[in-house]
């Protein structure tokens, strides 16, 4: 009974060893013509993978874009949660299994998490100059063609622009700190009232400040520099470490993402919070989590500009409804309506001069935004992006220096 | 025909049970050692070297077993009070269905209850406030988030402590501890003598299982420590996780690590543990 059963659990081991090897995309030929496309699209299921942590983009997804495009096209689009090294855990773990179709058709990316996708040829394309609406698109923006310094090469749609701010409540603070000196001094004057999460909109800081430090604000652009790192990280975590004492919880724990800072700053126990959406600061007005009286604004020396784009699975089962999902995402009409404050209040990546009178016209009467600052007005003072390796190594010297308290 | 059924049997455990279990440690063993998974350039022993360089791991095994081994302890013994204090309540009473009621709260959510209890901005932080004794939430006491784990503690007593009250009154009836009372004091013993010398032992021989099994599920556990643990240092779940998927691809096969060195130790307090059937 037992050598058999042994055999047997080899021969099962093997079996599934033998799945694990990756096996080429077997991706079958798309139509050419758009209107086949859209028909080859009719009927099909399209699930999309996002970052589901905003109440406000959500409903936008669930009560405007699934409406359309089920009634629009025909397509049946399903959400479900997932982003960054998440997603790509997933996707890693799909081609590792030799999956033949994945679970995720399109998905919603940038930077690192582009990257890391491109590294496992996980993404379909080149698709973008396929769709009728990239020719709206504001392509010649090294903000939009660009995502964290690599070529965006067609392998992902442009979707939002927007910029990171800070935000502070005028009734605590009247002069908000306007550069990395100001705030040093502000920080010491008041202690535990400041703090930066340990995810994207904290890393994004953490770069402007490294920006800064560079003196030049394209010092650090291209790939990764090791040497340039060092440099400038070094003076980067004496200038925090010194703060370090003076943070919320004595800088020995931080909020784990942006919503945990949100909420600190509303329940006043820090002074600050930080969005890397410019509109954010409206949208949480209305939501009545931000009280009327916050601001957002933009620091002297600029704050970082980033896209975020859509992504195609490289094993998607319906490449052609994913594209015609993303070719209306990228509409007028959808874009317009996700610039709304009251919607979700994302920056369009559409070129407006591109655009017929009659879509102008809608995008130039959106209600104005109330609490955050200007677009064109920051556009001076917006920072490209850095590598992807520059945002990893932050967030691992940021662990050890700052979380775990050794000395840089 | 039973021996073909027990055969059946056999094989679906091993199919449903021990092959799964086996195919995940050989898996982790491989990805750890570079031989699997993306970027896997063959045989190195770099992850491995490079994981024990660190000290984080250690200081992570030894929080989680700080964690579990409190959480045990504090829950069995306030349990154990609660049970002789209040004995005929909690036999009796038709309210501990109401008490026990905590027992199906989801991790998440006994970590929610204890973020809005006990955090800076909290319930009791602004009922301080309201009486004068703090001024800004940072006066308040950190009980979340705290290097100390606890908000952590607090939140697993909201279930550990119903999960004890809910095993010793089984104990009590399957035992017949009343008859053993009756006994007891027919021959003279005092109340105080009775709990000491009759119930603690039999409580505490049939639930040291038990016990055993609750540290093992706290010091695995992945929500709470999530959410109101802090972050240096991390419980070993937490670690694992962030490890896994955040940022850094290359730290993949570290998680596989900290993922079979935890089996490991689970194997062998499993193989160390205190033969209590029969007690049962």
């Amino acid at each position: 009974m037992k050598k058999p059963l042994f055999a047997f659990i080899i021969l099962l081991f093997l079996f599934a060893l033998s799945a694990c090897k990756p096996e080429k995309s077997t991706t079958a030929e798309l139509p050419k013509n758009w209107e086949h496309m859209a028909a080859a699209a009719k009927g099909s299921t399209v699930r999309m993978f996002m970052w589901t942590g905003d109440p406000y983009i959500n409903r936008y997804m669930q009560d405007y874009v699934v409406p359309a495009v089920k009634t629009q096209f025909g397509i049946d689009l399903q959400i479900s949660s997932g982003q960054g090294n998440q997603l790509v855990s997933m996707m890693a773990t799909e081609l590792e299994a030799g999956q033949e179709t994945s679970s995720a058709d399109m998905m919603w990316i940038n930077g690192e998490t582009f990257y890391q996708l491109r590294q496992l040829n996980a993404l379909y394309g080149p698709f973008l100059d396929r769709l009728p609406n990239s020719k709206l698109l504001n392509l010649d923006s090294p903000f939009i063609n660009t995502d964290f310094q690599q070529k965006v090469d067609g392998f992902e749609a442009p979707w939002g622009n927007v910029q990171m701010t800070f935000i502070y409540d005028t009734t605590r603070v009247q002069q908000p700190p306007q550069n990395r000196i100001a705030l040093a001094e502000w920080i010491k004057a008041h202690p535990g009232r400041f703090t930066l999460d340990t995810q994207f909109a904290g890393l994004t800081f953490l770069k402007g400040l490294l920006i800064d430090l560079a003196g030049d604000k394209n010092a650090l652009n291209g790939p990764f520099n090791e040497a340039l790192y060092q440099k400038y990280s070094k003076e980067l975590w004496q200038y925090l470490t010194q703060l370090r004492p003076y943070f919320w919880r004595n800088g020995t724990t931080y909020p784990e993402g942006v919503a945990q800072l949100h909420q600190l700053f509303a329940n006043r126990e820090i002074d600050f919070t930080m969005s890397n959406n410019d509109g954010e600061v409206d949208n949480k007005v209305l939501q009545g989590l931000f009280p009327p009286t916050a601001r957002a604004y933009v620091w002297e020396i600029g704050t970082i500009q980033n896209s975020h784009f859509l992504g195609i699975s490289a094993k998607s089962g319906n490449k052609a409804a994913a594209m015609v999902v993303i070719n209306f995402l990228l509409s007028p009409a959808a874009q317009r309506k996700k610039m709304e404050p009251q919607v979700w209040g994302d920056g369009t990546v559409l070129d407006l001069a591109k655009l017929g009178p009659k879509d102008r016209e809608a995008f130039s009467q959106i209600p104005g935004r109330k609490f955050a600052p200007d677009r064109i007005t920051i556009q001076d003072r917006a920072l490209m992006e850095l590598a992807p390796a520059y945002m990893i190594r932050l967030a691992a010297d940021f662990r050890t220096y700052m979380i775990e308290g050794k000395t840089p | 025909m039973s021996r073909f059924v027990g055969r059946m049997g056999l094989a679906l455990f091993v199919l449903g049970a021990v092959f799964p279990i086996l195919f995940s440690i050989i898996y982790a063993l491989l990805y750890s050692v570079g031989l699997m998974g993306f970027g896997a350039t063959g045989f190195t022993t770099a992850y491995w070297i490079k994981l024990f360089s660190q000290s984080q791991v250690a200081e992570s095994f030894l929080f989680s077993a700080y964690i579990s081994i409190t959480c045990s302890l504090l829950s069995w013994l306030i349990a154990i009070a609660l049970f002789e204090g209040f004995g005929d309540f909690w036999l009796r009473s038709s309210w501990t269905t109401f008490w026990f009621l905590p027992l199906t709260l989801p991790a998440m959510v006994s970590g929610f209850l204890v973020l809005q209890l006990l955090s800076g901005g909290g319930w009791l932080a602004r009922v301080a406030y309201h009486f004068g004794w703090i001024s800004v939430p940072q006066d308040f006491p950190i009980w979340t988030n705290d290097p100390y784990g606890i908000g952590i503690i607090v939140a697993h007593l909201l279930t550990g402590i119903p999960f004890f009250l809910l095993l010793f009154r089984s104990i009590w009836k399957e035992a017949h501890l009343a008859a053993f009372d009756v006994l007891a004091a027919s021959l003279g013993a005092h109340k105080w003598q009775i709990r000491w010398r009759v119930h603690m032992p039999i409580l505490y021989n049939r639930s040291k299982g038990n016990v055993l099994l609750y540290v093992l599920a706290v010091f695995g556990a992945y929500d709470i420590p999530l959410l109101v643990g802090s972050q240096a240092p991390q419980m070993i779940s937490v670690l694992a996780l962030r490890k896994y998927e955040r940022f850094d691809l290359t730290e993949k096969p570290e998680a596989f690590i900290i993922a079979l060195l935890y089996t490991l130790l689970v194997c062998l307090i499993i193989l160390w543990k205190p033969s209590n059937e029969e007690n049962l």
